[in-house]
């Protein structure tokens, strides 16, 4: 069985060719500059083969994904004889709104849903389903999933989803939390259950995810009860650019002060915030940790926000799962940053939390293991997020 | 390329503004100048305006960069074919307009549209000696065009349903609103505004108020962004008569008779912010740097 997953963005598409019978990957890559002029396509024969870096004019998405197609037909580093070995076609879409709460095959009903659910995601729905439709246009018959960053968070009650602001937002434009990365919670939760040696069902668990956008979520039995995004994905932990968690009293502060327009706020809020806000040298969490630290007193105060925040995060989950078996730290922050981990689990005894020094530096770079020392009540995992094989997982169960 | 490109002719303050926006729209543009000097000014005007949107945090430098890069120059007027349209910001008289689009006309292929930026001027007439006016059609963008979120459109007798579509989707993509209209010079807005800023100068000669306080009784009292004089100065006293003569001409209505008061600026050379001095003085920076505003004694005979 052969699945492809599809990352579509505004102007970029992330794919991967699965064998799922043996669950390898057969080839990836990613195309640039969609739309744009000079655009190129990255192949990789395998998980990791050499990079090929090819030119070509892609100026649309369809055009995008028959190259793929091709790439992936032809030429010496083809993978498959012709597009008809392909069983089936896994797409990421960011925003389900509160109508999915798991993958599903992709109908016209299901793209209507996903098209009612732009005004959430302005700027990722609609790519989202302009791939959905490139593939529709050129295999007209092949079965399509739809896998939501939002389904896995579909399990938070009322009180961790409702703001409080006038019901009325709620009713009627459905404003309320919805929650990201749900893909990359749900497969570093289930992980760590493998490497615990338990059942998901018996577990309490708090899944750090830190990538360019960051997010924490509260899992129990394997069902998220809270996370740190909201109703878009600027809520919650300080990222690389965006400012999270805000007096919003502030917002509107900063506006009147400097007569800001809504799409230079936007832009603040966004692009200029997080840690390259604070520090002004960086978004990329490596460059302040380089020489850490003696970099300079920005970068280490951009650092201690950073992490503090997900410290706070931590301590409240504890409280919202009524205890805890484990953190799990993932993506590229997470599974990359021994700082980053060491500043947040400084001084949690109390909280049951033993990091074992050595491990924790020695664990990265694609490293898997347990951080922690053997009489921590609470266990401490990275686990590398592998988002691309949820889908495509998904995918193989929808048509099935 | 051609697919995507669209060139502006005419390296003046709209010109600039207008490949800015483009670029920011994520179109590869050439602007076209006779002059390098111009040019050159132009793109360092489109940085600086780039530069201060960082600095108020609406661009990253990132954006700016990518920005830049779809932007081109071009001293050649046959440079002109490498786009799908052009749009012209040329100087707001017939003759200068009707004179490039016949060039324009000669050197495009038929199907490239050719748009004006003219603001009182009939596209019909602009087109008048093109061989395919059904291409032709003017398309008003305001200044400071990255920010006002509207583009006025105006058909001309001969222009077609398919060109009209074209810039509509070309507005579109700029995010811009579009309000459409059938050959009609002064469109909505300049045809609105031009009286009212005629009207607050013949307040000022009157001596009813001085400027600071008919540009603060119109801002609060209707919640407008800038008042009557101060809006005058940022399109230019010259530009405003130019404007206020096309309208008059056009419609015979009194209101467009351009004040005196108007026309005597025009020619002290008092042309608002692009000559540092209008109703109010401005920095090189194009800030006000005064608050009270022009005294009608300073353009009278015993004070001269």
């Amino acid at each position: 069985m052969k699945v492809l997953v599809l990352n579509c963005g505004s102007s970029s598409i992330k794919y991967q060719l699965f064998d799922m019978t043996t669950t390898t990957v057969l080839a990836k890559g990613l195309v640039q500059r969609v739309g744009m002029a000079g655009s190129t396509i990255d192949y990789r024969k395998g998980d990791n083969g050499k990079k090929k870096v090819h030119e070509c004019d892609v100026l649309d998405h369809k055009i995008g994904i028959a190259k793929i197609f091709e790439l992936l037909t032809t030429g010496e580093d083809a993978v498959l004889k012709s597009l008809q070995e392909l069983d089936a076609v896994g797409h990421r879409i960011v925003h389900g709104g509160d109508k999915f709460s798991s993958s599903v095959l992709l109908t016209d009903e299901v793209k209507k849903a996903i098209r009612d659910c732009i005004v959430f995601a302005p700027l990722h729905n609609p790519p989202n389903l302009k791939g959905v439709e490139a593939v529709e246009e050129i295999l007209p018959n092949i079965r399509q999933v739809a896998v939501f960053d939002t389904a896995f968070h579909q399990t938070m009650k009322p009180e961790a989803y409702i703001y409080a602001i006038p019901y009325m937002f709620y009713e009627k434009h459905r404003i309320r939390r919805y929650g990201f990365h749900g893909t990359s919670h749900r497969y570093v939760a289930s992980r760590a259950a493998q490497l615990l040696g338990k059942p998901l069902s018996e577990l309490k668990l708090i899944t750090v995810h830190l990538g360019n956008g960051c997010s924490i979520c509260a899992i129990d039995k394997g069902h998220s009860v809270d996370t740190s995004m909201g109703h878009t994905p600027l809520e919650g932990l300080a990222m690389g650019t965006r400012c999270g968690d805000l007096d919003p009293a502030l917002i509107l502060h900063i506006m009147k002060q400097y007569e800001l327009t809504i799409s230079e706020m936007d832009n603040l809020l966004n692009k200029h915030s997080g840690v390259l806000g604070i520090s002004q040298i960086s978004s990329d969490l490596r460059d302040l940790e380089e020489d850490w630290p003696n970099k300079s007193e920005r970068a280490n105060l951009a650092l201690d926000v950073y992490s503090h925040r997900i410290k706070k995060y931590i301590g409240a989950y504890m409280a919202v799962l009524n205890g805890c078996d484990a953190v799990i730290w993932t993506a590229g922050v997470g599974e990359n940053s021994p700082i980053v981990r060491s500043i947040v689990h400084r001084d949690m005894s109390w909280l049951g939390v033993k990091l074992d020094v050595e491990k924790n530096e020695v664990t990265w770079r694609g490293a898997e293991g347990d951080i922690t020392m053997p009489d921590s009540r609470v266990k401490v995992l990275v686990i590398p997020t592998n988002e691309e094989l949820v889908i495509a997982q998904d995918t193989m169960e929808c048509i099935s | 390329m051609s697919q995507k490109t669209v060139i502006v002719y005419g390296a003046a303050t709209l010109g600039q503004e207008l490949v800015q926006t483009v670029a920011t729209a994520g179109c590869d543009v050439i602007l076209i100048d006779h002059s390098e000097e111009k040019l050159k000014r132009g793109l360092v005007r489109v940085e600086a305006s780039l530069d201060a949107e960082i600095a108020r945090w609406g661009l990253t430098t990132g954006e700016k960069r990518a920005i830049m890069s779809r932007i081109k120059s071009s001293t050649q007027v046959n440079d002109v074919t490498k786009g799908w349209l052009v749009i012209e910001t040329l100087k707001e008289t017939l003759e200068v307009k009707r004179q490039l689009f016949k060039e324009l006309d000669a050197i495009c292929k038929p199907e490239t549209i050719l748009a004006s930026n003219s603001a009182t001027i009939s596209i019909t007439e602009i087109a008048a000696e093109c061989n395919h006016p059904q291409r032709t059609i003017a398309m008003h963008f305001q200044s400071p065009i990255a920010k006002v979120p509207l583009v006025e459109i105006s058909r001309g007798l001969k222009t077609d349903e398919a060109t009209y579509q074209a810039a509509v989707r070309f507005a579109n993509m700029m995010r811009k609103t579009v309000i459409s209209v059938y050959d009609c010079p002064g469109f909505v807005t300049t045809r609105i505004i031009l009286p009212m800023i005629n009207q607050a100068v013949k307040v000022l000669e009157e001596g009813i108020a001085p400027c600071e306080q008919i540009d603060t009784a119109m801002k609060l009292g209707f919640g407008l962004n800038a008042g009557p004089l101060a809006l005058a100065d940022k399109i230019g006293i010259d530009t405003v008569v130019f404007y206020l003569e096309n309208l008059y001409t056009e419609t015979f209505d009194q209101s467009y008779l351009p004040a005196k008061l108007l026309k005597k600026m025009a020619r002290a050379g008092y042309k608002g912010v692009k000559s540092n001095r209008g109703f109010y003085r401005y920095g090189e920076d194009g800030l006000r740097t005064d608050n009270s505003g022009l005294k009608i004694e300073q353009l009278s005979q015993t004070n001269r």
